[in-house]
């Protein structure tokens, strides 16, 4: 394949292990993924599905949702607000339908489950763990008006139990999403790791809204929706740079990423590889030019691996550079 | 489907804000079905941000009209190409209006940059030898296509809300007598002229079907992220993949945004 000749004549290597200390340690081949709900198999008509790291599908739930009422999308400088409402057919519907793909994809399938409780998450990751294709689970997290996280400390509680409750039924890896808007993103990255997850992405969507000025209402079928797309990219740059320097697992970085400049940027930043997201939706192509570009321009700055520059940018690295 | 990038061939104002983009695809044209959509960036920054919809019109040879409404920072772009500009092209996706061969009698309804993807279909009615009558409403006499844009063989009926030119009022009034003579009714336009129609079928012609078109900002355009969903009797439907025509029975037209 010409993709394999680019990484392997630039002598770079691109791949990342997720889960180290998992039953099933997950080797990307390179850094870059799709994020949730953005690209599938079904895509392979618009870019090389095969060419990522791997993707992480739509969020699933233990019921089927309807979602939001419409418009669910609106643009915003720079980006998006969606509010899809998690629409999915449920978990038992994605098993029988959906699953079944899940075994012809070349690249890691990454399942999001998303739910209320901790013990619709371990239901989840109960069912759908030992499907044939796939290679772990993203943990999407509940919204802040799911009705716990009343203060910092019951937040992280939720997020430990959370995770050590899925951690208990599954030895696939383990992906936990969070969103900027937590009372304490670090607190909660850390209570992420202690209840056993091998990965921290970041971010996921802030919530945001708009208003139309002359009926006064939201522009969206419902009042908050996540914000995506460039316009997060500086907040998330931060808050990867902030939290990798925290947890000692991995972070996957997310946040309006559209080019090879964003990428090493996170990289450098501390996260071990990335999502594309809403770039798909304005270049489908996008995530594709990332992984190809990736070797040359990681050689042009005088490095041989990807490994090699995961948090470049934090003051114990440069400070050791330095000396 | 696929990303291409496409060239501009002709770029004409046909209505006081609306002008008919047509567009070198190239082979993807000849697959190409009225009532499907293109995804057009517009732009190379990321203000307008999305991809703008638009419905594939009349197609011939390599080449695919869609028509554009003067409506924001993206049709703005798109109104300015001028021939031999490139445009990022996704699609054509989603499915359009189909004709079967049965039909014989063509009703097509319409308004503004929604009558597009009709001339498409009327064309492709006309070629075999179907009897077409498109009817359009018109705020004035200036916003009414000019019959020169439309094949002498299809029937143009025109009503406008000033009554400048043809009907003065609703053109639902005329299309109401045509319902019993139409074995095929294609509409695309503003969701309060669609529902009419939906509804007018329903209570005169309850075994008879249009096909709508829908129209919804659209992300992913592969069916993976929900964005564009319609309400339907079926659930709520992907405008990229499980439309954006649908049948009119089908849809709901309760919702705020259906």
């Amino acid at each position: 394949m010409a993709m394999e000749s680019v990484q392997v004549s630039a002598g770079v290597r691109l791949d990342v292990l997720i889960g180290a200390n998992s039953k099933e340690p997950l080797l990307l081949k390179n850094p870059v993924l799709a994020a949730s709900g953005t690209v599938g198999l079904e895509s392979t008509g618009l870019l090389n599905v095969e060419a990522l790291g791997g993707f992480v599908t739509a969020s699933v739930t233990r019921y089927p949702r309807r979602g939001n009422p419409g418009p669910r999308v609106v643009e915003t400088p720079s980006g998006i607000l969606h509010a899809t409402g998690l629409q999915n057919p449920g978990v038992h519907r994605l098993i029988k339908d959906q699953s079944p793909t899940w075994k012809r994809s070349t690249v890691p399938v990454i399942v999001s489950i998303a739910g209320d409780t901790a013990e619709d998450f371990a239901y989840l990751a109960g069912e759908i763990d030992g499907i044939p294709g796939l290679s772990g689970f993203e943990l999407n997290l509940p919204g802040r008006y799911a009705g716990h996280g009343g203060t910092a400390t019951e937040e992280s509680a939720f997020i430990e139990n959370l995770t050590y409750t899925v951690r208990s039924r599954t030895g696939l890896p383990i992906l936990v999403k969070l969103p900027p808007d937590l009372w304490d993103i670090c607190g909660a990255a850390g209570a992420a790791e202690r209840g056993g997850a091998d990965a921290i992405s970041l971010i996921n969507s802030p919530t945001g809204m708009k208003i139309d000025s002359w009926t006064g209402r939201s522009e969206l079928g419902a009042f908050g929706a996540g914000l995506s797309g460039p316009a997060i990219r500086p907040l998330a740059l931060w808050l990867v740079w902030l939290v990798s320097q925290t947890v000692s697992i991995p972070v996957v970085g997310i946040g309006g990423i559209a080019s090879i400049e964003d990428t090493l940027e996170f990289i450098m930043a501390g996260a071990s590889a990335v999502q594309v997201g809403t770039a798909s939706f304005v270049d489908p192509k996008a995530a594709v030019e990332i992984v190809q570009r990736l070797p040359v321009e990681i050689e042009a700055r005088g490095f041989h691996s990807v490994r090699e520059i995961v948090g470049l940018a934090h003051p114990a690295r440069l400070e050791a550079d330095d000396n | 489907m696929s990303q291409l990038l496409v060239s501009v061939v002709s770029n004409e104002r046909v209505l006081p804000s609306t002008y008919a983009l047509t567009l070198d695809v190239g082979a993807a044209a000849r697959d190409a079905v009225p009532g499907q959509v293109l995804l057009l960036r517009c732009g190379r920054s990321t203000d307008p941000f999305l991809r703008r919809p638009m419905g594939v019109g009349k197609t011939e040879g390599d080449t695919i009209e869609i028509m554009v409404q003067r409506a924001g920072a993206g049709s703005e772009w798109l109104i300015r190409l001028r021939p031999g500009d490139e445009i990022d092209c996704v699609g054509p996706v989603g499915r359009g209006f189909t004709l079967d061969a049965s039909t014989q009698n063509l009703l097509l309804l319409g308004r503004g940059y929604g009558i597009g993807p009709l001339l498409g279909v009327a064309e492709k009615a006309v070629a075999q030898q179907k009897s077409v009558t498109l009817a359009v409403q018109a705020a004035t006499a200036d916003e009414v296509l000019p019959p020169r844009l439309l094949h002498p063989l299809i029937d143009y009926l025109v009503a406008t809300d000033d009554g400048s030119v043809g009907y003065h009022g609703s053109i639902m009034d005329r299309v109401g007598e045509l319902l019993p003579w139409a074995d095929g009714i294609c509409g695309s336009g503003p969701l309060l002229l669609m529902s009419g129609l939906a509804s007018a079928i329903a209570a005169r012609i309850p075994k008879k079907r249009a096909q709508i078109m829908i129209e919804r900002r659209i992300a992913c355009t592969s069916g993976v992220c929900f964005s564009c969903v319609v309400d339907t009797r079926r659930g709520l439907r992907r405008t990229c993949v499980d439309g954006p025509v649908f049948d009119s029975a089908a849809i709901l037209w309760t919702e705020r945004a259906a």
